[in-house]
């Protein structure tokens, strides 16, 4: 019988996946530092970085065989004073203190993410694309990949890396990211901002897609990096365009000229395609919809 | 843009080591004011005269408690040039997890900490070693191949590449970062192939090798190690590059060699098959834009290496 543990379970992610567990009544336990606040799995709330209570709880892990391990720093600054030391001592130290109480895995999959590139250096990145993190975020998912590579290839376990692009569609919104400040903002009938030209590309991935991605890598053999992402990948100027049609409004993005860095970043998902048969099924348009109704569902509940 | 050293405040981490020992001597031969940070001062070993004499400054600290220690954070402040080689042990735990954790608190934590007392920076040159390759498909290997380190050492080494490399993009710093191959000579005090075969040949007992000693390597001598270093510092070329000779031996060839430089009754003994990878890397890239060119050959490094063997015993 197999038996999953989701490391991150509280987090945005990890609560639509246990519910997905759930529903498919797989057999699994949520981890996480904090509870989620409807509980209705079996869960343990524990911090990583704690090797001693891990120690203790080794028992409840004892019969884990696949890991899902999406339990991250979300940082993603450049300042290794404020977040160098943080997204070590839980990516990478809280990583190895899980992984030494768990004694019959047979599977990890672990979500990473395109931050691990850095700039691109193609116009289309596949995973042997050159890795050059430009922030802390980046390099962290690439330390723990490399370093969970070595102990599976020890220890004789299938390692799934899932390189995701910006993931949307999550409630509650991040306004830091383009797709909900944009949804944001419009709803507001305010003008949304973008940053530099707003041209550049990027196939961002649904949550529900993204969830999809992860069921995919467990249960078969599925060894090795998979870059997961959407099929579209709409330009910032695009997205709003999207918004503004759903809305049946025409408001006009402000441009702000403070960050000119701008590049496409667009992810091949070829791999994923063949050897995971993940396909994401959700296009950005009714991507779009999904998460304006989202929203206003939020927003009527808020008030 | 050549850097002048004179006087300028440098800090070697690992400054006790193979490397940094040389490195340290090197340094203030040229006039650099060198500051040497380590664990304890007891085991200062060959730069001991120095620190005595007061040619070269010692801080008595570990790399992950720096900030709790006043003085010598205040010294760090000052620090003009960072030359980074701390960690050349590679598993020293029997438990692979306990290993994993302590390269990741020497490699990274350490690196992290020693960052944030070192305000006023002009350059960066890191010590990182051909162990982030891992697992190539051909040699020899050029800088742009990508990194599958297959020890948690390599994959230390590699984490702390891409943290120096945010940090001094982030704070515009210049970074060099040298990927060494296996390292060799006098003060080797590793537990590595080459002092292994000389140790078993000085006392004639038998050299086992595995795989029929077909894996090749990429050795490469201390004084070239250094040269390379040198010219690191002083040269100011950002980027990764491959401090190596760019010739292989095997393993066979290299028992042979060692039997033969000192004399040795000592049989080989071949046994099972090797799990070593083989490789070699390509140094055009350094010998283009350092000017680096490895001179001492394997032959004359072996002796000299043998020689300090002998002194020692």
């Amino acid at each position: 019988m197999k038996k999953i543990l989701v490391t991150g379970a509280a987090g945005q992610i990890g609560r639509l996946l246990c519910e997905k567990l759930n529903k498919d009544k797989k057999k699994f336990i949520g981890l996480d530092i904090n509870q989620p606040k409807i509980l209705n799995f079996p869960f343990i709330k524990v911090n990583l970085k704690n090797r001693n209570n891990l120690k203790k709880i080794q028992e409840k892990l004892e019969d884990i065989d696949i890991l899902i391990h999406l339990a991250s720093t979300v940082n993603s600054g450049q300042d290794l004073a404020v977040d160098g030391i943080d997204s070590v001592n839980l990516n990478i130290h809280g990583t190895l203190n899980l992984l030494e109480n768990l004694p019959n895995l047979k599977h990890i999959s672990f979500a990473s993410s395109y931050m691990v590139y850095g700039k691109p250096k193609k116009n289309i990145i596949n995973e042997s694309h050159a890795t050059e993190p430009e922030n802390i975020y980046g390099a962290s998912k690439l330390l723990t990949e490399k370093i969970l590579r070595v102990f599976s290839e020890k220890k004789n376990i299938d390692l799934t890396i899932l390189r995701f692009m910006g993931i949307y569609g999550i409630v509650p919104p991040n306004f830091k990211q383009a797709i909900p400040s944009f949804i944001e903002k419009i709803l507001n009938k305010e003008n949304p901002i973008v940053f530099g030209t707003g041209k550049a590309k990027r196939n961002h991935i649904y949550i529900d897609d993204a969830i999809n991605a992860i069921l995919t890598s467990i249960g078969k053999k599925s060894d090795g990096e998979y870059n997961i992402g959407g099929s579209d990948a709409p330009s910032n100027l695009e997205l709003i365009k999207i918004i503004n049609n759903v809305l049946g409004s025409k408001i006009k993005p402000n441009f702000n000229s403070s960050k000119n860095d701008e590049y496409n970043f667009i992810t091949d998902i070829s791999n994923a395609n063949t050897k995971l048969r993940f396909r994401p099924n959700i296009g950005i348009k009714e991507g779009i919809e999904k998460t304006i109704r989202k929203y206003n569902m939020l927003r009527k509940n808020d008030s | 843009m050549i850097r002048d050293i004179r006087d300028k405040k440098i800090l070697v981490t690992g400054g006790t080591g193979q490397v940094g020992s040389f490195l340290v001597e090197e340094l203030s031969k040229k006039g650099a004011n060198v500051f040497v940070i380590g664990r304890d001062q007891k085991k200062l070993k060959e730069i001991e005269s120095l620190v005595k004499s007061e040619k070269i400054t010692f801080l008595e600290c570990d790399l992950t408690d720096i900030k709790k220690n006043k003085a010598i954070s205040e010294s760090l402040n000052k620090i003009d040039f960072l030359v980074h080689l701390s960690s050349e042990m590679s598993e020293v735990y029997t438990d692979p997890i306990d290993n994993a954790h302590n390269t990741i608190n020497v490699n990274i934590n350490g690196i992290i900490n020693l960052l944030s007392t070192l305000i006023k920076l002009e350059g960066i040159v890191y010590a990182s070693s051909t162990a982030v390759y891992g697992k190539v498909k051909k040699i020899p290997v050029n800088e742009k191949n990508l990194t599958n380190p297959v020890t948690f050492y390599g994959c230390g080494k590699l984490g702390a590449e891409k943290y120096l490399n945010i940090f001094c993009s982030f704070n515009s710093i210049p970074l060099t970062i040298l990927r060494y191959s296996t390292i060799y000579g006098p003060r080797n005090r590793t537990n590595q192939v080459i002092p292994a075969f000389i140790k078993k040949a000085l006392q004639n007992k038998a050299i086992t090798l595995f795989g029929k000693g077909k894996n090749i390597r990429d050795f490469v001598y201390i004084s070239d190690v250094i040269n390379a270093t040198m010219k690191a510092i002083t040269n100011n070329q950002e980027g990764v590059f491959n401090i190596a000779t760019g010739k292989k031996c095997s393993t066979y060839e290299l028992a042979k060699k060692i039997i033969k430089l000192t004399n040795s009754k000592s049989k080989i003994i071949f046994k099972g098959i090797s799990n070593e990878l083989d490789f070699l890397s390509d140094s055009e890239k350094a010998k283009i834009n350092l000017k680096f060119k490895s001179k001492i050959n394997l032959d004359e490094g072996l002796l000299k290496e043998i020689e300090w063997h002998k002194k020692k015993a």
